[in-house]
């Protein structure tokens, strides 16, 4: 117990260091700088405060973040489903994995021209661009889940009377967990890097208003401010994923043997 | 009154290199009768397992039926029976009371039914304390005993058991082998052992079936005529040592399975 806590000081006091170095040589070389690129933390911590209590920034962090949920929610519902059905039927894995590839492995940006042929820049357009990048990585690992279901529970769980939507209930779906999971902490990193590039490419809301705004008026400062927030966006998002899986997954990190 | 049949049952494997098929069972046919206590011993890899997983619906055979209690075994839950594996095939997801738990849901009990039950088999198992662990947090042997709570559980007509106590020590397993013994007795159970050891045969079973050869048949069946309990003297009495020399016979007559060599004839 001591051992551990005393390595987590260490750990703590290590990344405060490296902040106390960071912070100065980041105001230094903000002062050196043109302000019109480059803003010293003082500045930006001054703007970020303003625009936080003219609420610009609350109500475009809200919008940002109810685009993300949302995105992520509709890729959940059809990532989730149709994972399960890959992974249950083989020609279904067959018949869809090859594009869900391809979709995965295009380059978000390059279907921007697209979406704007197909639905002009609109929530529609936004919600096309998110759900291409979210889905992929929630149903292959969904997918990769069932499939991965061990042939020995599923006998057991027929041996001991379940058969049918009843096994999987009990048996397939709880032995994926993990795996959907996995998929679901990817996922929510996906939905943001969609949100953002849709907010920032495409239709102008959300804090990519706020960055697309500040540029055009070489405010530096708050364009560094709203970079922030989406950075502790992302962070938080990963941080709450870890902290559900060590909740309710810890059975599959002793049983894998990964901790 | 016979419970069990196994009527000529066949089964091999298709090789993963798919090229042929490796026959593991050949024309088994043996009975089971009600409240009877049969074990099945055998060289390692003579097809045990694979017997008693079609035994118990999990596994079809190739040709050839089982019934249990007059009804026919198909590949599918077959609720009359239960079975405990050799390798456990615990859910690592569900706690130690969850994993008893399980037969019992699919039967449809409420949950406090299924909770005083449980704690009825994990009394009786000796896992008190230890409900609320995942199998990682237990050790093989409790393990082990977890999936004879969880087979015992629904209480079937015929229980199946694949080296029930091979994952625990001697001295454990000596009481357990007492404990199980006396469920099966008390209850009426009709229950097959597989088991390489020859002394727990004895101390079991009213018949022990002596499975070899490649492809497996059942070789010999020797009745053990002695008085339950069989306690030390029992074991070491003439027939019972005649019994243990004639067992060691046909299990040394029927060599290990050996891996086929490729291209063998
Ligand atoms: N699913 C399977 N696919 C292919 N071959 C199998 C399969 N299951 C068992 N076998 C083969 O069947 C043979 C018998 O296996 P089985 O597990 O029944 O042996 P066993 O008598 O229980 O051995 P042990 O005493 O070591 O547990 C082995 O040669 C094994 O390789
Ligand atoms: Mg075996």
């Amino acid at each position: 117990m001591s051992m551990s806590l005393s390595v987590l000081k260490n750990k703590w006091l290590v990344r405060g260091y490296v902040l106390a170095v960071l912070l100065p040589v980041w105001q230094i070389l903000g002062q050196s700088v043109n302000p019109i690129i480059f803003a010293t933390p003082g500045q930006v911590v001054r703007t970020f405060a303003s625009l936080w209590s003219d609420g610009t920034l609350p109500s475009e962090t809200l919008i940002t973040l109810e685009t993300v949920f949302a995105g992520f929610l509709i890729s959940c519902a059809i990532g989730i489903p149709l994972g399960l059905i890959m992974g249950r039927i083989r020609l279904a894995e067959y018949a869809i994995d090859p594009y869900v590839n391809f979709i995965y492995a295009t380059p978000l940006v390059a279907i921007i021209p697209l979406a704007l042929i197909w639905f002009g820049p609109s929530n529609t357009a936004t919600y096309f661009i998110i759900t291409l990048h979210t889905v992929p990585p929630i149903l292959i690992n969904t997918m990769i889940g069932v499939k991965n279901t061990e042939r020995t529970l599923v006998e057991t769980g027929r041996a001991f009377g379940f058969g049918g939507w009843k096994l999987w209930q009990k048996v397939v779906l709880p032995s994926s967990l993990p795996f959907v999971m996995a998929g679901l902490r990817i996922g929510i990193g996906a939905a943001l890097i969609g949100t953002m590039v849709a907010e920032i490419f495409l239709f102008n809301t959300g804090l990519g208003y706020v960055l697309v705004n500040e540029t055009a008026q070489f405010n530096s400062a708050a364009v560094i401010a709203g970079v922030l927030i989406i950075m502790t966006m992302g962070v938080v998002f990963a941080e709450s994923a870890k902290l559900v899986d060590r909740r309710f997954l810890s059975w599959a990190r002793g049983a894998s043997g990964i901790s | 009154m016979e419970k069990v049949k196994v009527e000529h049952v066949s089964k091999s494997f298709t090789r993963s290199d798919g090229k042929g098929k490796t026959a593991v069972l050949e024309d088994v046919t043996f009975t089971v009768d009600d409240g009877e206590i049969a074990s099945i011993i055998g060289p390692t890899g003579c097809g045990k397992s694979t017997l008693l997983r079609i035994m118990a619906g999990i596994a079809p055979p190739d040709s050839g039926r089982i019934t249990v209690g007059g009804k026919e075994v198909v590949s599918s839950a077959n609720p009359a029976s239960a079975i405990v594996f050799q390798a456990f095939n615990l859910f690592p997801w569900r706690t130690a009371q969850k994993n008893i738990e399980f037969g019992l849901e699919a039967k449809g009990l409420p949950p406090a039914e299924r909770e005083k039950a449980a704690q009825h088999f994990i009394d009786l198992v000796g896992l008190k304390g230890y409900e609320k662990y995942h199998p990682h947090e237990l050790s093989g042997g409790m393990q082990q005993r977890v999936g004879l709570a969880r087979a015992l559980a629904i209480e079937p007509e015929v229980i199946l058991l694949d080296e029930p106590f091979s994952s625990v020590d001697m001295l454990t397993r000596e009481s357990l082998q007492h404990e199980v013994l006396q469920i099966l007795k008390k209850t009426k159970k009709t229950a097959v052992f597989v088991t390489h050891n020859i002394d727990e045969a004895i101390f079991l079973s009213h018949r022990i079936l002596s499975l070899g050869g490649k492809p497996a048949t059942i070789k010999e069946v020797f009745d053990v005529d002695l008085p339950y309990p069989r306690d030390d003297g029992v074991m070491v009495s003439q027939k019972a040592l005649t019994l243990k020399s004639d067992l060691k016979r046909a299990l040394l007559s029927s060599p290990q399975a050996q891996p086929e060599e490729a291209g063998a004839a």
